[in-house]
């Protein structure tokens, strides 16, 4: 007897909270409200008071609704002037816009423009932790009215960015396949500025310049070079970014083929399929000092891609620094990625890459390679 | 004070082979009846079927009148009383803790009241083992501990005590101390006792009534002098034996070489 | 001649003089978890804002409390869940060694619930259903562990070899679907392997309350059931109860408590082994006072690893430390004690 009653209270109870779950906290709501102004003036005459009501339609620029690359609606009820950015590409997209004096709060790896770093430990921006965990509090203590986050990093923080009552705007950042998607990240932040011209500008530039090399490539009817795209060092396994990412935009618009395109995403490569796909090139990204990258460089050397194309004629090229950022960030230097990648993969067109932050295996290099063979 | 009344019980563990049968019981006296029998013979399976834990197939099992298997665990709980404990390693546990789980059938009340705690205390007196009802449990030896399963029945003032194999382990002061005690508290509160025991003599001489089983069947029942007869005993164990009857002891079986 | 109510008497006295201590720290705890975190914003200048209605400050101040407090809270009542299920585990199983997660219930919830988000996705939305999920996984993983222990031997040691196996079949398993949930699915999952309370959210903390409120209630009127099925089924038959029921009924809530815990905030273990060890020390193995006792401690001590976890992961800047991972720290070096102790008798 006791026991059923036991039974139905644990049941009652399981039931009880799921109804209150089902009821809970619930999803991002907006309305949306575009206020007309009306502009009344009366005038009166002796004794027959007339009105003449004027009504003019203004549209007001706020608030304002935007859509976000998480397609959700968002209402922006005034012009923020206390904005938090979350990533590096943000701060960089941000700061392309001259929004950058709006900035009260960056993540600890925005570094670009460089007056960024030292705003940041002046104290003057406040660092609001790492990008992969921001760091809530410092973001609620800073008040900010607007917050800009990454939809590849950062989606998984939604519902605690609206408990905790904070105007939160996605862009497609890590999840950008591709140069449109930055173009229109660049394009949403304008839009909640009222200054879609100013993104109209750097768009057509960056498509300009895009352009020129596309154009240079075909000219010269070069074929694709076959390219391994490593993020980060070997040792961290072989990181790649497949189809439908920005990084492997980067490497088709430059006259290459990213040979982890055949998969989607952020993927890890085995060495046989490096092996089996054989790349010319290889492009390892990371972050790291001059000293670290040229120890890549012998990793790759006396490792199981020794067999590839790319070791055996000593294509081997480390990024670090800024020419790291450039690539992995989906920022308005999309471009210079873009000049980068085509500088190294087609010389023969651009000229040979001379940056201090890529190192590329030097010829003493490869002729010492051919004689170390990896065994497996 | 209860009476015990089988008719015709038959119980099986798989439905096949009988463990027991045909038993019929009639145990209506406070006394101490002990059962007998060679291993395997279905001791332990008939206290069991007393208590409450296993089912028979086949038969009824009357407590004064009432068929056991009709009552709720919860009164049989108040009526019988079943030594088997297991003693749980590691938990820290006091002897008058565990004691006091007996109560429980008895408690009203969340907590222990103090008649429950009187009843504890009574007991350990009557087994005589006051002095270590502050000991953990684990750290009993196994006379100890046999004294401490009786006090465990007697807290809860059962009816019918079911004592399997009390004197398991122990050497043979300690045997008789406790058959000794097993009697007296028999008798002092007219209770109905069962209690299973591997050595012919101690049972000779400690038991008012025995019954002796073989394969499941009730070879014999009756006084100590009635049922060990070296008849009884060369068919129920196969050994031979002569029976020597003292005045002063009772019944004192013999093996014979 | 009243040594024994004289006993009685003492542990009673000595179980609220132990649980006010234990009740008085655990406010203290709780001040002091409400005080800490990155921004500057502490108790005593909540107290004082308070007074001030400026809206700002007041925004503030309310907004830091809707991360520091649903953490702190879910830490207390996360604790009291794992105390809980440890109880009623070691009571079931008769064996002071056993505990929620060394006998594969958390590795087994979790494992269900990385693979229903595989199939159904969306189900990730649903507190309700991954809960449910999370149970039958914690019961099935349990169901294996007796049946394996069955198999070998039925020992209490036997016990212990099957739980450690079937979580080690579990966390293997778990750990390569969470993979597959995090990379494929783009959800975090990888670091519920080692339980952290940093994803809390305020609608999970409500749950959290009603489900240890209810599992703790439940256990103490189950208290004395407890009690007698630790001595064996047939001392237990014979006290009017009947073990099968409360052998289900207790494994159920068990599995219940611990799938709720792992379907928030991952797999933290040990908790359900040290803190009833803890409260057997102090108070003996009655249930009535061990199951209080425990509730409190557990939320005591899930609450100190979360703070630790806390200072410790902003004064080493390397993110957020897993709580489980303290546990574990401070758990498997117990446990290790324990067999050496116990397993030897």
């Amino acid at each position: 007897m006791k026991i059923s009653i036991i039974v139905a209270l644990i049941l009652g109870l399981v039931i009880g909270a799921g109804i209150v779950n089902l009821t809970g906290p619930g999803n991002v709501t907006v309305t949306t409200t575009i206020t007309y102004t009306q502009k009344a003036s009366e005038t009166s005459v002796s004794t027959v008071v007339s009105t003449i009501v004027e009504t003019t339609t203004i549209k007001p620029k706020y608030p304002i609704t935007v859509v976000d690359a998480l397609g959700r609606i968002i209402e922006i009820s005034k012009k923020p002037v206390r904005v938090v950015s979350l990533s590096p590409a943000i701060t960089e997209e941000l700061y392309a816009l001259g929004l950058g004096k709006y900035i009260v709060g960056v993540d600890s790896f925005s570094d670009y423009p460089p007056e960024v770093v030292k705003l940041r430990s002046e104290g003057k921006i406040v660092d609001v932790g790492g990008y992969w965990q921001p760091d809530f509090e410092k973001i609620v203590e800073i008040e900010p009215d607007l917050v800009v986050a990454d939809a590849g990093a950062h989606i998984k923080f939604r519902e605690k960015f609206s408990e905790l009552g904070l105007t939160v705007v996605y862009v497609k950042g890590g999840a950008a396949s591709s140069l449109e998607d930055v173009l229109s990240d660049i394009g949403l932040l304008a839009q909640i500025f009222h200054i879609e011209e100013v993104a109209k500008s750097i768009s057509s530039k960056i498509e300009e310049q895009i352009d020129i090399i596309e154009r240079e490539l075909l000219s010269k009817n070069v074929s694709k070079v076959k390219v391994l795209i490593l993020l980060g060092p070997p040792s961290w396994g072989y990181w790649s970014a497949g189809s439908g990412t920005f990084i492997n935009y980067v490497v088709e618009v430059s006259g290459g083929y990213n040979i982890a395109s055949k998969y989607h995403g952020w993927i890890k490569l085995s060495a046989e399929d490096i092996l089996l796909e054989n790349p010319d090139v290889i492009v390892v990204s990371m972050m790291g000092s001059l000293g670290e990258a040229k120890k890549v460089i012998d990793e790759i050397f006396s490792s199981e891609l020794s067999q590839t194309n790319a070791v055996k004629k000593g294509n081997i090229y480390v990024l670090i620094g800024d020419a790291n950022n450039v690539l992995v960030r989906p920022s308005p230097r999309i471009v210079e990625a873009v000049k980068l990648m085509a500088q190294i993969l087609h010389s023969e067109v651009f000229g040979e890459v001379s940056r201090e932050d890529v190192i590329k295996a030097s010829p003493q290099l490869t002729s010492h390679v051919a004689q170390i063979v990896y065994i497996g | 004070m209860a009476c015990i009344r089988i008719s015709d019980m038959g119980f099986s563990y798989d439905n096949r082979l009988f463990t027991l049968k045909d038993i019929d019981l009639n145990l209506c006296e406070a006394e101490v009846t002990t059962v007998l029998g060679p291993n395997g013979a279905g001791k332990t399976t008939l206290l069991k079927c007393l208590a409450r834990i296993l089912k028979p197939q086949k038969g009824t099992i009357y407590i004064d009148g009432r068929d056991l298997w009709k009552m709720s665990l919860y009164e049989a709980a108040k009526i019988i009383g079943y030594s088997e404990v297991e003693i749980p390693r590691g938990f820290n546990v006091k002897v008058l803790d565990f004691l006091s789980t007996s109560r429980y059938p008895h408690m009203a009340t969340f907590f222990e009241s103090s008649e429950d705690i009187k009843a504890v205390k009574e007991s350990l007196k009557e087994v005589d083992a006051e002095k270590f009802s502050l000991r953990k449990i684990e750290q009993l030896s196994s006379g100890e501990l046999q004294r401490i399963v009786i006090a465990k029945i007697l807290a809860k003032k059962p009816k019918i005590l079911l004592l399997d194999e009390p004197t398991l382990h122990l050497d043979i002061k300690y045997q008789i101390d406790i058959l000794k005690k097993i009697r007296e508290i028999t008798k002092k509160h007219k209770l109905i006792t069962i209690m299973t025991i591997h050595d012919l003599r101690l049972a000779s001489m400690f038991s008012d009534k025995i019954i002796l089983l073989k394969n499941g069947k009730i070879v014999s029942i009756g006084s100590p002098s009635e049922v060990l007869t070296p008849k009884n005993i060369e068919e129920t164990y196969g050994i031979r034996v002569k029976v020597i009857k003292d005045t002063e002891v009772g019944v004192i079986v013999v093996p014979l070489p | 001649m009243d040594y024994a109510e004289k006993y009685f008497q003492e542990k009673k006295r000595r179980f609220f003089l132990v649980l006010m201590f234990l009740s008085v720290l655990l406010v203290f705890t709780f001040i002091f978890s409400l005080n800490i975190g990155s921004s500057n914003v502490g108790l005593l200048e909540i107290l004082t804002l308070m007074n001030t209605s400026s809206k700002t400050s007041s925004t503030l101040i309310n907004i830091v409390y809707n991360l520091r407090l649903p953490r702190t809270l879910a830490a207390m009542f996360i604790g009291v869940l794992l105390a809980i299920s440890g109880v009623l585990i070691q009571s079931v199983t008769r064996n002071s060694l056993a505990e929620p997660f060394l006998l594969g219930l958390s590795s087994g919830a979790l494992t269900f619930m990385a693979l229903a988000i595989i199939i159904v996705p969306s189900i990730a939305l649903s507190l309700h259903y991954v809960s449910i999920i999370s149970f039958i996984g914690a019961l099935v993983a349990f169901t294996l562990t007796l049946t394996l222990s069955e198999a070998i031997g039925g020992s209490a040691t036997s016990l212990i070899l099957a739980g450690l196996a079937v979580t080690a079949g579990f966390s293997g398993l778990s750990s390569f679907l969470a993979f597959i949930v995090q990379s494929k699915l783009n959800m975090p999952f990888l670091i519920l392997l080692l339980g952290s309370l940093s994803q809390i959210l305020r609608g999970h903390v409500v749950m959290l309350a009603l489900i240890s409120t209810a599992g703790f209630t439940v256990a103490l009127i189950m208290a004395k059931r407890l009690n007698a099925i630790i001595y064996g089924d047939e001392h237990a038959l014979q006290l009017g109860y009947n073990p099968k029921t409360v052998r289900i009924l207790a494994s159920m809530l068990a599995a219940l408590l611990t799938s709720v815990s792992v379907a928030i905030a991952g797999i933290i273990g040990f908790i359900g082994l040290i803190v009833p060890h803890m409260s057997r020390l102090i108070i003996g193995s009655d249930n009535r006072y061990v199951v209080p006792l425990s509730a409190l401690l557990g939320a005591l001590v899930l609450c100190v690893s979360d703070i630790f976890v806390r200072i410790a992961s902003e004064g080493l800047a390397i993110g957020e430390i897993p709580v489980g991972a303290v546990t574990s720290v401070l758990g498997a070096p117990f446990f290790a004690y324990l067999l050496l102790t116990k397993v030897k008798a």
